[in-house]
């Protein structure tokens, strides 16, 4: 449908282009756009070669899919209608500018390759025409190029980092009334959300909407719920993954339904009124977060390639029969198949256990934490590039500040430590129920007459271990050293 | 047509059977196998190491539970003789494939835990899906296997021990009950039969496939050359019998349950029924599992939760809290039942075996009524009231004979019906003064005791005595305890000359003591340097 030029608004017409800020509150967009008096048409986009090798996994077009439809719906209450287009933004973006008589393109930045790559195509597009883009920081505290290290380069170290750009935490969110936004109506030859294509084609996704709830709204209550109980308790609640001690934002985050303003704002305002005021753990978290966003600008090709070099050598093993293992919770090792049928069932995976598993992967198993950064790119919920490839880098130690190589998570005492009832691991292996505590996390250490009343059937019912820790962890350790020799 | 075998040991019931009741409820099973296996090992290969007594009790009760199989689920119980290993290895023959779980009870002795791995071993050989579970508090309250492997687990000497394991186990209800679960009910239906193949076992291996129990039964009475079902017999074996025993002394016998102080209970039996105990008597109903424990915890639960009531360790409760803790001392302890190198066992250089010693105590010709007629019990009905067994094996030890308490064990364990390896080892370690749990060893029983005594017997009417020992049933009850003491014209009136009608007390009975007392005493000092 081609618009009625009779009925442009005074102030004209604006394109919000939604990115990775699929929100209404604390958008810049939204607010350049009312600040200007613009009328808004709001559009998403679904490029699915956009990303590449990176293209959004099948657990995060799930949650796409869900936050598309809550958006639509916030939307459609206000009046307006989000147009949902397929293809690419160069191509779709001026085509839509022109059809619907808009004057002005907002959008939010992206970090990663991909986007900002189609950032440039878009620009070049609308180099001839008449219509004015405006893009802004939608999704960091800090844009990456904003702090450097006193030689002018990025930091690589977290801790200078953060102390220079923690300031960032003080940024206000945008203050206005959703209400005096002004969207419009018009449609374009849009798709609709289904047509997208974005659910996976097998029904593995169906189980995710029992754990989340896809909606600004939903994370408004995360948000509060994370400044007036989570981060009290934070320091050693976060490290139990039987209890519900993390904030569960993430995913939230990681497609914008809420802003990490937003986040530091009301964890603050809870922490003036507690008198806690101070170095904050949770805010600590988002500032891991902003590392990761500048890591990722500044060195592109970490999302695939180790940031420290000597490590593109380093002499992983091709062992799918592990890796599937791994990817499906059966090494035998409970912590770490609690983690993965976790993650398997719920699309997220506490962050202690994912330490555990991303340790488990690359040192005992000695596979390449790309495997494990693609397994995770498809099954989190949460999954983005910045936060997933810093992670695995972290934990493979070829990263950024990342933990030394030679310090290895121990499966069986990293259970008995951050899950001293075995409560989580029972949870997610309900076979090992019956086990007593002593055993939980080494099951084939029991005496086998209590196996045999706990049916625990090694072999069948739960694996036996797919490496001996002793054997998985010289060998590793027998890996680093060929490296640093070469 | 997958086939489950569920396999009774030692718990000859269908209520609160957690075997019977999954293999009922797994999905994957199309039919069950109810087996009893007759192991020459714990029989004997001419069931020599039972009396009599104990094998129709055990005929009985596998003759119930057949019986309840039948009517319930037209289905029966499969008798198979042989060791348990060749026959699990020919049942695997004969089923193949279709053998698709074994579920049994857990059992603590030592060799049947290594009999049960070695099966599953030989079974996963086989057939590497073969779903083989035990089930751990199914004898016991507590599951044994966890129990032990708490981390504040640590060997239990005393009741306020017991108790704190208990706590560890179980989380207390508001009326400070603990919270044990409730016993299962008997399964509506289960799986039929499977087409019984013919077992082909070995005959020259003791192999035998019995068709019926009577079949079992006459096998029996033709190897030990006497009629079983015509010895007799008080108590008789069965779930059957067991319930309606546990319903007449215990469900809903609020004020003998609640008031039940077991040391204040008379060891010569009921005033008017010389054969039937002031206790329970479920003893030998929970030895071959015709009563499931739980059962009787929470039937005494439910009486008390009706008023005051006394506690362990002399409550009901505490009887069976003792029997638990005898469970995991047996688990835990090596050689339980042996009286060197184990931590139970003080090491006491007991006089050499007497067999005339052996024999006036085991058939009741001691001389002392009150040992006699507790003997001679045993020796009918396969059963003795707890302060007897005091009086006898402090008699038999460190009182009297100077007999090593294991020759008055193995004489109990094949004598009573209750036997259980666990609990007669447990108390024959703390009756005979050697145990941490035992009474000061020097504080000893009477065996002609007067009515203070601790052992409670009646002195009325000494009915109790004359029943057993019918040599004195004219015999004044001044004297019945102690019968040489009588003047002789005493002694014509009531036809019992002492030493001639009735023995003479076998030996002296202070100075016996006195010189054992300094024996035992030796022997600890020794033990020390």
């Amino acid at each position: 449908m081609i618009a009625d030029p009779s009925s442009t608004p005074t102030g004209g017409r604006a394109l919000v282009w939604f990115r990775k800020d699929l929100r209404l509150a604390d958008n810049p967009c939204l607010e350049a756009a009312l600040r200007s008096g613009k009328e808004i048409i709001p559009v998403f986009i679904w490029n699915k070669e956009e990303g590449g090798a990176w293209s959004p996994g099948a657990a995060a077009r799930w949650w796409l899919h869900q936050a598309l439809a809550s958006l639509g719906k916030d939307i459609e209450d206000l009046g307006g209608a989000l147009i949902f287009k397929k293809g690419k933004a160069e191509k779709i973006l001026p085509q839509l500018a022109e059809d619907l008589e808009v004057d002005t393109l907002y959008f939010g930045r992206t970090y990663d390759p991909a986007g900002r790559a189609t950032e440039q195509e878009v620009k070049t597009a609308f180099t001839d025409r008449s219509v004015s883009l405006e893009s802004f920081n939608t999704s960091l505290l800090q844009e990456p190029w904003e702090v450097k290290n006193g030689s002018g380069r990025p930091f690589q170290v977290f801790t200078p980092y953060w102390r220079k750009s923690r300031s960032g935490i003080y940024r206000e969110p945008a203050k206005y009334s959703l209400t005096t936004l002004s969207f419009s109506n018009l449609k374009s030859d849009e798709v609709g959300l289904e047509e997208l294509e974005l659910l996976p084609k097998h029904d593995w996704h169906l189980k995710l909407s029992e754990h989340w709830d896809v909606s600004e709204k939903a994370a408004q209550k995360l948000i509060q719920r994370t400044a007036e109980v989570i981060t009290r308790s934070y320091a050693t609640a976060r490290n139990i993954p039987s209890k519900d001690g993390t904030s569960r934002l993430s995913p939230y985050l990681a497609w914008g339904l809420v802003s990490p303003r937003q986040i530091c704002q009301a964890v603050l305002a809870a922490d003036n009124e507690g008198g806690h005021r101070g170095e904050n753990k949770y805010l600590v978290e988002i500032g891991w977060r902003e590392f990761s966003y500048q890591l990722l600008y500044h060195f592109p090709h970490i999302a695939d390639q180790p940031l420290r070099e000597k490590y593109s050598t380093f002499p992983w093993l091709d062992d799918q029969k592990s890796l599937h293992a791994w990817q499906f919770g059966n090494t035998g090792y409970p912590m770490v198949d609690a983690g993965m049928r976790q993650l398997y069932e719920t699309g997220w995976m506490h962050n202690r256990v994912r330490m555990v598993v991303a340790s488990f992967l690359v040192k005992h198993l000695l596979i390449s934490w790309q495997d494990g950064a693609r397994w995770f790119w498809d099954t989190l919920v949460d999954a983005d590039l910045a936060s997933n490839t810093q992670g695995w880098q972290w934990a493979a130690g070829c990263g950024a500040d990342a933990a030394p190589y030679f310090r290895i998570f121990n499966p069986i005492t990293q259970g008995e430590k951050f899950d001293k009832k075995g409560e989580y691991a029972r949870k997610w292996i309900p076979n090992l129920k019956e086990l007593p505590d002593k055993w939980i996390f080494k099951p084939w250490e029991t005496p086998p007459d209590l196996l045999l009343v706990s049916d625990v059937f090694l072999g069948n019912n739960y694996p036996h271990p797919c490496v001996d820790h002793k054997e998985g962890r010289e060998r590793a350790l027998g890996a680093l050293a060929s490296i640093k020799t070469s | 047509m997958n086939t489950s075998i569920v396999w009774f040991r030692k718990s000859l019931r269908l209520h609160d059977n957690p075997a019977l009741s999954t293999a009922s409820e797994d999905e994957d099973v199309q039919n069950i196998l109810p087996l009893f296996i007759v192991d020459p090992d714990l029989l004997g290969e001419d069931y020599n190491k039972h009396s009599p007594s104990r094998l129709r009790f055990l005929i009985e009760s596998l003759s119930d539970l057949d019986n309840q199989l039948s009517s319930k689920y037209k289905s029966g119980l499969i008798l198979l003789q042989g060791r348990t290993i060749n026959i699990f290895e020919r049942i695997e023959q004969k089923l193949k494939k279709e053998f698709c779980s074994l579920y049994c009870e857990y059992s603590s002795e030592p060799w049947e835990r290594k009999k049960l791995l070695s099966i599953v071993q030989l079974l996963r050989q086989k057939n590497s899906n073969i779903h083989v579970q035990s089930f751990g508090a199914f004898q016991t309250i507590l599951d044994i296997e966890k129990a032990i492997s708490l981390p504040d687990f640590r060997n239990p000497k005393s009741m306020k021990d017991i108790d704190k394991l208990f706590s560890s186990n179980f989380e207390k209800n508001k009326s400070g009950f603990y919270e044990i679960e409730d016993p299962l009910s008997i399964p509506d239906k289960i799986q039929p039969l499977p087409n019984i193949p013919d077992f082909d076992l070995e005959q020259d291996q003791c192999g035998f496939y019995f068709s019926s129990v009577e079949n079992l039964a006459d096998h029996m009475s033709k190897k030990i050359g006497t009629d079983i079902m015509s010895v007799k017999s008080y108590f008789i074996g069965g779930e059957t019998e067991a319930l309606s025993r546990l319903k007449t002394k215990v469900s809903g016998q609020v004020e003998y349950v609640n008031t039940f102080r077991k040391p204040k209970t008379m060891s010569t039996n009921s005033d008017d029924a010389p054969m039937e105990p002031s206790t329970t008597g479920l003893s030998p109903y929970l030895s071959v599992g015709c009563l499931s424990v739980r059962m009787l915890w929470k039937e005494c639960e439910e009486c008390q939760t009706q008023g005051e009531h006394t506690q362990p360790p002399e409550s009901l409760h505490g009887q069976m809290m003792f029997r638990e803790m005898f469970y995991l001392l047996s688990r835990t302890i090596d050689r339980w039942d042996e009286d060197s190198s184990n931590e139970m066992c003080k090491e006491i250089k007991w006089g050499d075996y007497d067999k005339k010693k052996m024999e006036a105590w085991e058939n009741g010709q001691t001389g002392f009524p009150l040992i006699d007629a507790m003997m001679r019990q045993l020796n009918t009905t396969g059963w003795m009231h707890h302060l007897g067994r005091h009086a006898v094996s402090c008699f038999l030890t460190r009182g009297q004979l100077w007999q090593n308490w294991k020759c008055g064990r193995d004489v109990f364990d094949k004598k009573l019906l209750d036997s259980d390896w666990a609990l007669n080892n447990g108390n024959w370690l703390w009756l005979s003064g050697v145990a941490p749990f035992s009474m000061p060893y020097f504080r000893l029983y009477n065996p002609c005791p007067d009515p203070k005594s601790s052992l409670n017997v009646e002195s009325k009417t000494a009915e109790f005595i004359k029943h057993w020992v019918p040599e004195l049933k004219n015999f004044p009850t001044k004297y019945i305890y102690e019968p040489h003491l009588a003047p002789s014209s005493i002694q014509s009136d009531s036809n019992c000359i002492i030493g001639q009608d009735y023995p003479n007390p076998m030996v002296d009975r202070k100075e016996s003591a006195k010189q054992n007392l300094a024996k035992f005493k030796s022997s600890l000092a020794r033990n020390k340097s």
